[in-house]
C-alpha cells in the first residue's frame, strides 16, 4: 500500500511540474499559433487545468492509500502535513480557477504547490506510528482543515501577487518593484533549500555530534550549542562546524534548524546571483510579463474572494477544532502553546485584513500587500514555529 | 464599503458633550477597534519569541530569568512578559477589545436594521447611474419593466414596486453577519473571563503511585491508582499508557474506569485526563547475602518506600551508611541528584562472625555487577533477586464549567461567519423614465456573483453588450 502510495504521490508531482509548465506557456507563448491561425493560449491552459485536476486525483490516491498503509490519516507529521497543504493548494486552484474561470492562475498557484510538495520530501517519509495524544480523529479533522484553509489563503496570495505585478511598471525603479523581486528572492530561497536538501539526501549525508547526539543531514556549517569548532567533520576542506547557534535560540534541534536557514540563505544567493546574471536584469521583469492584460480589478476581486472563502474554514479549522482537540486529549482547550498562538495570529492578521477592507475601504495596492504579507504568516505558522520556537506540537 | 455604512450618520446629542460621550465615542470608532487587535497580536507574537514561564526548567522564575537573561531577563519578569497571557495588561487589553466590540457593534446594528427596513424603492436617476452595474435600456415600456422584474423574482430576490420604479434585494440577512460574530467573539471572552470566579475553574497535576489513593483538591472527591499501564513501540516511544483509577465520592467509591490519552474520566463536572507518567523507579529488591557463589548466607527484603537502619541476615548485621536515590558522580564525590530511587546505590556496613573490622562497602542496586566489582575483597558479596519497579501516573484534574460556553460562542462564531462570507446582500434598483430603463446593482461582497446576475437578467431583456459603472466598486 505505501508503495502504491508513493507512487501515486510521485505521479502527483509530475503532473503539477507538467501542469506548471503548461500554464507558463500559456502565459508567455503568446506568439504561439495553432494552425488556424488563432493563438494557442487557451489549449495551453485547458491542458495544464487538466493536468492539474489529474494530478490533484492522483494525489487524492495517494492520501488515501497511505492512510489504508499506516493506519492513520496522513496528516500527522511534517511530510505528510505539508503533501496535503500542496494538495490543498492544487484542490484550491482546481475548484475557484473552475468556478471563476480564471486561467492565468495557474502559472502562479501552480509553482507554489510544486515547491511545497517538494519541500515536503525533504522530510522523512516513513509513517511513524502515533504518540497516544494524536491518535484522536479530532486531529484530522482539525488539522485537513486547516490545511484546506491556508491552501485558500494560497490563492489569495498569489491573485494578489499578480495583482502587484500588473499594476506596477517594473521598468521603473520603485519600492514596489523592489519588495516584488525580494519576494521572488525569497521563493527562489524556498526552491534553493529544497534542492539542497534533497542533494544531500540523495548522497545520504549524515553527520552526527557526539554530544548532544543531533544528526545533520546538510553539512553542519553551524554546530549545536558547544560544540567545539572544526571538531564535527571535515568538508571540502573545511573544519566544521564554522560557528555554534546562538544560545538565545531554543530547542533542541536548534543548531540543526538554523544551519539550515543558513544553508538556505547560501544557495539562494547562488541560485539567485545566477539566475540575474544570465536574466542581466531584475527577475521579476520576467514575472510581470506573465500576468499580461488580465483586468487588476479582477485579481483584486480574486484575491479577496479567496480570503473570504477561506477565513471562515481556517477559523473552523485551526481555532474551533483545535480547541475540541486540545479539550479532548489535554482537557485544556487552549494552553497559549506556540502553535496555537501563531494559529491566532494568523486569524487575527486576516481579521484585520477584513476590517481595513470593508470598513475602511483598503483596496488594490495596499490590500494586495497584506495578502502577500498573510502567506509569510501562514509559512511562519507552518514552518517558521517548527524551526524557531518549539511547543506541545514539536511532534509535527 | 457598504451604502448603508456611507450614510451612517451619528446623531450629535442635544446636549453639552460629557466625558461619557467621549469615550463611547472614542470605543465606537472602528479604527481603535483594529489597533487593539493589533495590539491583542504583537503581544501574543512577543509571548511566543520569549520562554514563558510554564516551559521553563526551574522553578525559581525570578533566578532563572536574571541567570539567563541578566538585566533584562530581571525586566522581563517584573514586567510579566515571562507570563504574557495571564499578564493584568494582557488581560485588560482583551476587555478594552471586548468593551470596543459592544460599542462597535451597537453603533452599527440599529442604523442598519433601520436603514434596511426603510428603504426608498424610488432613488433617483444619478443615483442608479453610480451602482456597481449600470444599463440605460432605451426604448423600454412598463412590459420591459414587468419583465425585469419576473426574471429577477425567477432568481429569488424579493421585488418592490412603487410608481415606476422597482427594487429587488436577497440575502439581506448576510448584513447582519458581522454582528453575530461579534457577538460569539463576546461570549468566548465572557467565558475565558468567567474561569477567574472561585469554583469555575482549576487545574491541577495528580502524581499518584500504583494503589496510592490522593484527595482532588478544592472538591470532595479522592482518586485511587489502581494500577498504571503502558504499551511501547520497538523503538522506545510511548504506544500507549493508562491509569485503571477509582474514583470516591466523600469517601464512598463512585466510579471506577480506565483513563487513557484522549479518554478522560468524568465525574460531576470534574474531568481526569492521563497526562503523563514519571519515569520508573525503584520500590523494593530482595537482596542476598553470600560467601561466594557458593555459600549464601540469607537474604533480606530492601523496601525503598520504608527504609531502615539495620537489616539482619541470619548472624549478620547490614548496616546503612549512606543512600543515594539517584546516584551519579560530581567532580569525584557521590550525589544524588533527585530523591526519586531511579539509580539507588548504598553504602553498607556489615558486622558478624569472622569480621573483625568492618569496612563500608558498595552495593549498586541499579547495576547488581557494579558491587561485586567494587567490592571483590570484601568477605561477604551482596546479590539482587526479585526487584519491584513502580512508576507513578499523571493525572490532570480539570474542572472547567465555561466550557459549554466557549463552544457555544464558537458557534455562534462560526454561524457568523458563513452568514458573512457565504451569503451576499444583492440588490437592484430600476426606474422607468422618459422611455429608458434605468438598472443599477450593487453588492457588498461578492461582485463576480452579482455580476453573472447582471449578465443573466440582462441577456434575458435581449441586451448582449453591457455597459458598467466599474470605478464605483466599493
Amino acid at each position: 500500500m505505501m508503495g502504491v502510495s508513493s507512487a501515486f504521490l510521485g505521479t502527483a508531482f509530475v503532473s503539477y511540474v507538467f501542469a506548471t509548465i503548461f500554464n507558463v506557456i500559456g502565459v508567455t507563448g503568446r506568439k504561439i499559433k495553432q494552425k488556424d491561425g488563432k493563438s494557442a493560449r487557451k489549449s495551453w491552459f485547458t491542458w495544464g487545468y487538466g493536468v492539474a485536476v489529474f494530478g490533484v486525483a492522483a494525489q487524492a490516491i495517494a492520501l488515501v492509500t497511505r492512510w489504508i498503509g499506516s493506519g492513520h490519516a496522513p496528516v500527522s507529521d511534517m511530510f505528510e502535513y505539508m503533501s496535503f497543504w500542496a494538495f490543498c493548494i492544487m484542490l484550491a486552484f482546481v475548484v475557484i480557477s473552475g468556478v471563476y474561470k480564471f486561467p492565468v492562475l495557474g502559472a502562479f498557484v501552480c509553482p507554489v504547490g510544486v515547491f511545497v510538495l517538494a519541500y515536503a520530501s525533504v522530510f522523512s517519509r516513513t509513517a511513524e506510528p502515533l504518540i497516544p495524544a494524536l491518535q484522536s480523529y479530532w486531529l484530522y479533522i482539525h488539522v485537513t482543515t486547516a490545511a484546506l484553509g491556508e491552501g485558500i489563503f494560497t490563492i489569495g496570495f498569489a491573485a494578489a501577487f499578480m495583482y502587484l505585478l500588473r499594476i506596477t511598471n517594473v521598468q521603473e525603479k520603485s519600492r514596489t518593484g523592489k519588495f516584488l523581486e525580494f519576494t521572488v528572492f525569497l521563493f527562489l530561497a524556498l526552491f534553493s533549500y529544497v534542492i539542497t536538501a534533497l542533494a544531500f539526501n540523495a548522497g545520504a549525508y549524515s553527520v552526527q555530534d557526539q554530544t548532544s547526539g543531533s544528526i545533520y543531514n546538510i553539512p553542519p556549517l553551524v554546530g549545536p550549542m558547544g560544540v567545539a569548532l572544526g571538531s564535527m567533520t571535515h568538508w571540502l576542506g573545511m573544519s566544521l562546524p564554522l560557528f555554534d547557534v546562538p544560545n538565545w535560540l531554543p530547542g533542541a534541534k536548534s543548531g540543526s534548524n538554523f544551519n539550515g536557514i543558513v544553508w538556505t540563505l547560501i544557495a539562494a544567493c547562488i541560485v539567485y546571483g545566477i539566475l540575474r546574471l544570465i536574466a542581466n536584469r531584475p527577475l521579476v521583469h520576467y514575472a510581470s510579463k506573465w500576468v499580461g492584460d488580465v483586468e487588476p480589478e479582477m485579481l483584486d476581486e480574486l484575491s479577496y474572494r479567496a480570503i473570504a472563502i477561506g477565513y471562515p474554514i481556517f477559523s473552523l479549522g485551526a481555532l474551533v477544532f483545535a480547541m475540541i482537540w486540545a479539550q479532548e486529549a489535554w482537557g485544556q482547550f487552549w494552553s497559549w502553546d506556540p502553535k496555537e498562538v501563531w494559529a491566532l495570529i494568523t486569524w487575527l492578521y486576516y481579521t484585520l485584513y477584513l476590517h481595513l477592507r470593508l470598513t475602511q475601504g483598503w483596496q488594490g495596492k495596499a490590500a494586495a500587500w497584506m495578502a502577500v504579507g498573510g502567506f509569510a504568516v501562514v509559512l511562519f505558522l507552518l514552518i517558521g514555529v517548527n524551526l524557531v520556537i518549539v511547543g506541545l506540537h514539536s511532534y509535527a | 464599503m457598504s451604502l448603508e455604512g456611507e450614510e451612517r450618520r451619528r446623531v450629535l446629542p442635544q446636549r453639552p458633550i460629557t466625558w461619557i460621550d467621549r469615550i463611547w465615542n472614542y470605543f465606537a470608532s472602528v479604527k481603535i477597534a483594529m489597533v487593539y487587535i493589533g495590539l491583542i497580536a504583537v503581544t501574543a507574537i512577543i509571548g511566543t519569541l520569549i520562554p514563558q514561564e510554564n516551559t521553563i526548567p526551574s522553578v525559581d522564575p525570578a533566578t532563572f530569568y536574571a541567570g539567563k537573561f541578566g538585566r533584562f531577563g530581571s525586566f522581563m519578569f517584573n514586567a510579566g512578559l515571562t507570563r504574557m497571557y495571564s499578564s493584568w495588561w494582557f488581560l485588560c487589553l482583551l476587555l478594552l477589545l471586548a468593551i470596543s466590540l459592544i460599542i462597535c457593534s451597537w453603533e452599527r446594528i440599529v442604523p442598519l436594521y433601520k436603514s434596511l427596513t426603510h428603504q426608498t424603492v424610488k432613488k433617483s436617476i444619478q443615483w442608479i447611474r453610480q451602482r456597481q452595474l449600470y444599463y440605460g435600456m432605451s426604448d423600454s415600456t412598463d412590459e420591459d419593466m414587468e419583465r425585469l422584474n419576473s426574471s429577477l423574482s425567477g432568481r429569488h430576490y424579493k421585488v418592490s414596486r412603487k410608481d415606476g420604479a422597482l427594487l429587488a434585494e436577497k440575502g439581506r440577512f448576510s448584513r447582519f453577519g458581522p454582528y453575530i460574530i461579534h457577538i460569539g467573539l463576546l461570549l468566548v471572552i465572557a467565558a475565558a473571563f468567567s474561569r477567574l470566579l472561585p469554583g469555575w475553574f482549576f487545574n491541577a497535576d495528580l502524581i499518584i503511585d500504583n494503589g496510592q489513593t490522593m484527595a482532588v483538591p478544592h472538591t470532595p472527591f479522592s482518586i485511587r491508582n489502581n494500577k498504571f499501564m503502558m504499551e511501547q513501540y520497538p523503538d522506545g516511544r510511548a504506544k500507549m499508557y493508562s491509569t485503571d483509577a477509582t474514583l470516591f465520592d466523600n469517601g464512598k467509591p463512585a466510579v471506577s474506569n480506565t483513563i487513557t490519552v484522549n479518554h478522560p474520566l468524568k465525574y460531576k463536572n470534574v474531568l481526569f485526563f492521563q497526562e503523563s507518567f514519571t519515569t520508573p523507579r525503584f520500590q523494593s529488591a530482595v537482596v542476598t547475602l553470600s560467601k561466594d557463589s557458593k555459600h549464601s548466607i540469607g537474604n533480606f527484603s530492601l523496601d525503598l518506600t520504608h527504609l531502615r537502619s539495620t537489616y539482619h541476615v541470619g548472624a549478620y548485621t547490614v548496616s546503612t551508611i549512606n543512600y543515594f536515590p539517584d546516584f551519579s558522580v560530581e567532580g569525584s564525590a557521590p550525589v544524588t541528584v533527585s530523591p526519586e530511587p531511579q539509580k539507588p546505590v548504598f553504602i553498607f556496613e556489615v558486622k558478624g562472625p569472622g569480621i573483625t573490622k568492618p569496612q563500608p562497602q558498595w552495593f549498586v542496586l541499579f547495576m547488581p555487577v557494579m558491587s561485586s566489582f567494587l567490592s571483590k575483597d570484601a568477605p561477604l558479596q551482596f546479590g539482587v533477586n526479585a526487584v519491584q519497579m513502580t512508576q507513578s501516573t499523571v493525572l490532570r484534574v480539570h474542572k472547567d464549567v465555561t466550557v459549554p460556553l466557549i463552544y457555544f460562542g464558537a458557534l455562534v462564531v462560526l454561524a457568523g461567519l458563513a452568514t458573512t462570507f457565504y451569503f451576499q446582500h444583492r440588490r437592484w434598483w430600476a426606474r422607468l423614465e422618459d422611455g429608458v430603463l434605468h438598472i443599477g446593482c450593487h453588492t457588498n461582497k461578492n461582485w463576480f456573483a452579482i455580476k453573472k446576475d447582471f449578465e443573466v437578467v440582462m441577456m434575458g431583456l435581449g441586451v448582449n453588450e453591457r455597459q458598467e459603472q466599474g470605478s464605483d466598486r466599493t
